[in-house]
């Protein structure tokens, strides 16, 4: 006989891909995504097992001429999640991508769960710039507290990748990694991911300042010297979005939640 | 950065480390094994300082001058030399068989009873016990610092980087779900006082696999900063807090320590109802000194037995020498033998352990010497009986029924009758009946 206990209770933390697959993604870069997702899984599957804190679950949406989700019945547990891989081809309609964030991340879509959630982390990929009017559907995610308080982090590949728009999604510049090679990019997004799900489980000290900021900080020095092709876009970018723009809306109710 | 396998490096006194396998990563670092003086050791090596390095670097070496207090910690023994800006420090390997205890709370590992997971909750306070009582507060108490053996309950303590006087302020501030109240409102950093309280966090979640603080509210909040700050922080109640209910326990949020609790004995419950209690809340001072969890976890583990009707067997917890009703059969336990102690009585059953803690008042290092246990003997007939069993490690001096003194060697057997009396360490104890 052993001790029996139920599982202890634990809160989901849902991290969650948003990967242009427009035309200008095929070969390599496609490619190495669809290879850094299998590892990502593997990786996310590994931390949720160890994680005491959260029981990470994995949501992907697709946006080239419109947005799908890869997830479309909803967050998924890693045990028994595939990634089958993703192709490329059309626009790149970041705002309809947008848009089913705020509808999904909801407790009547995609947010259903007894014990609750942690704040998502959403990791945007792009390689070009937005050709819908994702500015309309980013004022509109902004009213979902959801993904207004999400960990938003970005990946711009290559030099086409528009970072001042991707700095506004994120809300930071500082949120937004740029890579120019696709070994480098497949290595990122799992670094990255291993990183982001552990965001929680790790000491604090006392002048540890922003999350986001934090799990940029310690994937690039995870990252570290390997490769200098990885760099944080420069300061010179695009001022973030307006105060005002971000801050629209009053949060402090807890039911909406 | 990463080391390359068999890269030298050096302590602060010049002595060569050879790098092994990298072992894990964590928050702040990584693990490597190493080899040292011709042992091999585990490396950690920090990545990135969050902290004042400098002071934490000073910190450490202090440490490993003043040396490990105690055997249950993987303490510190070497600093090395700054390496491209960064340092690490040699402890003792995890030895095999110890578990993290984030995974035994994940149940991914389990106790085979009751009683070791006790003694390692026993263990958990007595090693508190032992830094607060020279001087110096842990800091970051948190559930991946504790390796655990669930054959025996016996417990490592690492991570003891952090350890320092207490009230110094490193710059660590702990693990959200584990820090004090005071902390998460950024009013207080760790010192003893917010050791204690997570402290009790641990020992509730390892007896109960349930956060103390996580009930109806932890169900209502988004885990996000502005509402654990209230959860853990400026709303911080306890799951049973007998004055408010609005973070009761909930099936979701509390399913074993609804179906555990009830079963605790009353001492026990009164402890954590006292830590996590509105005043030890908010007044840190209130919170049960380490020793009174000593106390009531060698009294609660002496109090674990084993069901005796065949088939069931379940083990359960005596609240009352003759009234405990076994929750698996139904069946009241019949306590027939009982140890007589000064503070209260202990049934004489299998696996029945008194430590020395359990006579009388004695020092932290001494605490969980045991005394005697009771064991079961096989007579050459087959039939088996229980005796009592010196484990003291000396002679324990009793006297039998009919008066006559009797020096008991390690190791030897006492019968479990009424009417003998056992000295150790200065303090009687007599074996009894009841009713
Ligand atoms: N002395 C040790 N022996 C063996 N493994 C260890 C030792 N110390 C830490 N580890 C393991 O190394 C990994 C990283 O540990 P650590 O850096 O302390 O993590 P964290 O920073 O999250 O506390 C963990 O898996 C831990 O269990
Ligand atoms: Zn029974």
């Amino acid at each position: 006989m052993s001790v029996e206990f139920e599982p202890i209770a634990r809160k989901v933390l849902p991290i969650i891909y948003v990967i242009d697959t427009s035309g200008s993604m095929r070969g390599d870069k496609i490619a190495s995504v669809n290879e850094a997702m299998v590892e990502t899984v593997d990786v996310l599957r590994e931390v949720s097992r160890e994680n005491a804190d959260a029981d990470v679950k994995i949501g992907a949406i697709t946006f080239s001429s419109g947005a799908e989700w890869v997830t479309a019945n909803g967050l998924e547990s890693l045990e028994d999640f595939v990634w089958n891989p993703v192709t490329e081809g059309g626009v790149t309609d970041l705002g309809a991508a947008l848009k089913e964030l705020s509808v999904k991340l909801s407790r009547s879509a995609f947010l259903k769960s007894d014990t609750g959630f942690a704040v998502p982390v959403i990791m945007f990929l792009s390689d070009g710039g937005p050709t819908d009017n994702w500015k309309k559907e980013y004022a509109a995610a902004m009213g979902n507290n959801w993904f207004k308080h999400a960990r938003k982090i970005a990946i711009a590949i290559g030099a086409d990748a528009k970072e001042d728009v991707l700095a506004q999604v994120t809300g930071n510049i500082e949120s937004v990694i740029r890579v120019d090679d696709v070994a480098t990019l497949k290595k990122l997004v799992v670094v990255l991911t291993a990183t982001a799900s552990k965001i929680g489980t790790q000491t604090h000290s006392s002048d540890a300042g922003n999350v986001d900021k934090q799990i940029v900080d310690d994937t690039m020095e995870q990252m570290g010297g390997t490769d200098a092709r990885v760099e944080t876009a420069p300061e010179n970018q695009p001022k973030p979005v307006e105060e005002d723009a971000v801050s629209g809306g009053d949060d402090t109710d807890e039911d909406d939640w | 950065m990463a080391f390359e396998e068999n890269r030298i490096i050096k302590t602060t006194n010049g002595d060569p480390i050879r790098i092994g396998k990298l072992i894990g990563s964590g928050g702040q670092g990584d693990v490597y094994i190493v080899d040292f003086k011709g042992q091999k050791k585990a490396l950690k090596w920090y990545r990135k300082f969050a902290v004042d390095k400098d002071k934490f670097r000073k910190n450490l070496i202090e440490n490993v001058r003043r040396g490990r207090p105690d055997p249950a910690f993987l303490w510190p023994e070497a600093v090395t030399e700054e390496v491209d800006g960064s340092y690490g420090y040699i402890m003792d390997l995890r030895p095999e068989g110890y578990h993290e205890l984030s995974q035994i709370i994940l149940g991914k590992v389990n106790f085979p009873s009751f009683k070791p997971m006790v003694e390692a909750a026993i263990h958990i306070v007595n090693a508190f016990r032992i830094i607060h009582g020279i001087g110096y507060s842990y800091q970051d108490l948190n559930d991946g610092g504790f390796f655990v053996n669930p054959k025996n309950g016996d417990l490592l303590i690492c991570d003891c980087d952090n350890v320092s006087g207490n009230n110094t302020d490193l710059g660590i501030i702990g693990k959200p779900r584990y820090m004090a109240p005071e902390i998460v409102k950024g009013q207080a950093r760790p010192n003893l006082l917010t050791d204690r309280f997570s402290m009790a966090i641990i020992l509730f979640l390892l007896l109960l696999h349930t956060h103390p603080l996580e009930g109806q509210k932890w169900i209502d909040y988004p885990q996000e900063e502005r509402f654990t700050r209230k959860l853990y922080g400026e709303e911080a109640c306890f799951i049973f807090d007998p004055t408010d209910n609005s973070n009761q326990a909930t099936k979701i949020s509390s399913a074993n320590a609804l179906k555990y609790w009830p079963q605790l004995p009353q001492y026990l419950k009164d402890i954590f109802l006292k830590s996590f209690s509105k005043e030890a809340i908010s007044t840190p001072t209130k919170r049960p000194a380490d020793v009174e969890f000593v106390r009531v976890l060698t009294r609660f583990r002496s109090d674990i037995v084993t069901c005796l009707t065949p088939k069931c067997g379940h083990e359960l917890f005596i609240r009352g020498t003759n009234d405990t009703e076994c929750p698996y059969c139904k069946k009241t336990f019949d306590v027939r033998t009982i140890f007589r102690l000064a503070e209260y009585p202990v049934v004489a059953a299998k696996g029945s352990k008194i430590f020395r803690c359990q006579l009388g008042v004695c020092n932290a290092k001494d605490a969980l010497d045991p005394v005697v246990r009771v064991a079961q003997k096989t007579n050459p007939d087959g039939t088996v009986k229980l005796m009592i069993q010196n484990i003291s490690g000396g002679n324990l001096n009793c006297v039998d029924t009919k008066g006559q003194s009797r020096v008991v060697p390690h190791e030897g057997l006492i019968p479990l009758k009424k009417g003998i009396k056992i000295s150790a360490y200065g303090h009687d104890f007599m074996i009894d009946d009841i009713g």
